[in-house]
């Protein structure tokens, strides 16, 4: 079992014991301790080295880009929580990095990047999501649910990519396309993780 | 005290939960085994 699995149902098992709680309810408590205590440890980790490399806004848009979409779409999964947090941190910090360079701050490539982007992943959400995992299996009901819910998710994100284009030509800032490059690349990176390739390129990293 | 902060606990992880069991997936790339009584069947 893992620390932070251990951690969650000690944590649960205290506060059953106090308030005199069946083995149900105490383990619904532990899965909702471990969800705090994953996001608490992934934000920290983004957050530091996000601060180290000068790239906080940019790592912490591309985390939030790829959770809020990952929670319809699902995707290919790590065997451990410390691979999950070590993988996406790497992940984020490492496109955020990519995002301050010369060649990303230039609007023409940012807006060819959007439009593949989201021609792409419509194509991939329609045809892939939701990817289930065999800890977290997905009724019929719920899969039509979450993929639908997914493209909602991306309209949304371009929408909001819109309106920051529209925004760096009102202001002239180029770091509003340093923004609209993370979450292209939060788009692109959470659509991988629902394909094959992903799929086997994720699953060589987890047998380090 | 130490009772309504250990319920307060409780109602804050139950929710997250909830909210867990309402999603394909929830935040990263490990996902934990979904307790029987979340599940939709």
């Amino acid at each position: 079992m893992y620390l932070i699995e251990k951690i969650s149902n000690s944590f649960a098992k205290k506060i059953a014991n106090e308030l005199e709680y069946d083995n149900d309810k105490q383990e619904v408590i532990a899965y909702g301790t471990f969800a705090l205590l994953q996001i608490a440890f992934s934000v920290a980790l983004v957050v530091i080295f996000g601060l180290i490399f000068g790239v906080v806004i940019e790592a912490l848009i591309l985390t939030f880009t790829i959770s809020i979409l990952r929670k319809y779409a699902g995707g290919v999964h790590a065997s451990s929580p410390t691979i999950c947090i070590v993988v996406g941190t790497v992940i984020c910090i490492g496109f955020a990095a990519l995002s301050k360079i010369a060649l990303f701050s230039n609007f023409n490539i940012v807006l060819y990047i959007t439009i593949i982007t989201f021609i792409l992943s419509y194509i991939i959400l329609y045809k892939l999501a939701p990817i289930a995992s065999k800890s977290k299996p997905l009724s019929d009901a719920k899969k039509v649910r979450m993929k639908k819910g997914s493209i909602i998710t991306l309209s949304i994100y371009m929408f909001i990519v819109a309106i920051l284009f529209v925004l760096y030509f009102v202001l002239n800032i180029i770091n509003l396309l340093n923004y609209i490059f993370c979450i292209n690349i939060g788009i692109l990176w959470q659509v991988f993780t629902l394909t094959k390739v992903g799929d086997k390129v994720l699953g060589s990293l987890d047998s380090y | 005290m130490k009772r309504f902060l250990m319920a307060s606990a409780a109602t804050l992880t139950t929710v997250v939960a909830a909210l867990m069991a309402t999603s394909a997936c929830w935040w990263c790339f490990y996902q934990p085994e979904e307790p029987k009584s979340l599940r939709e069947d």
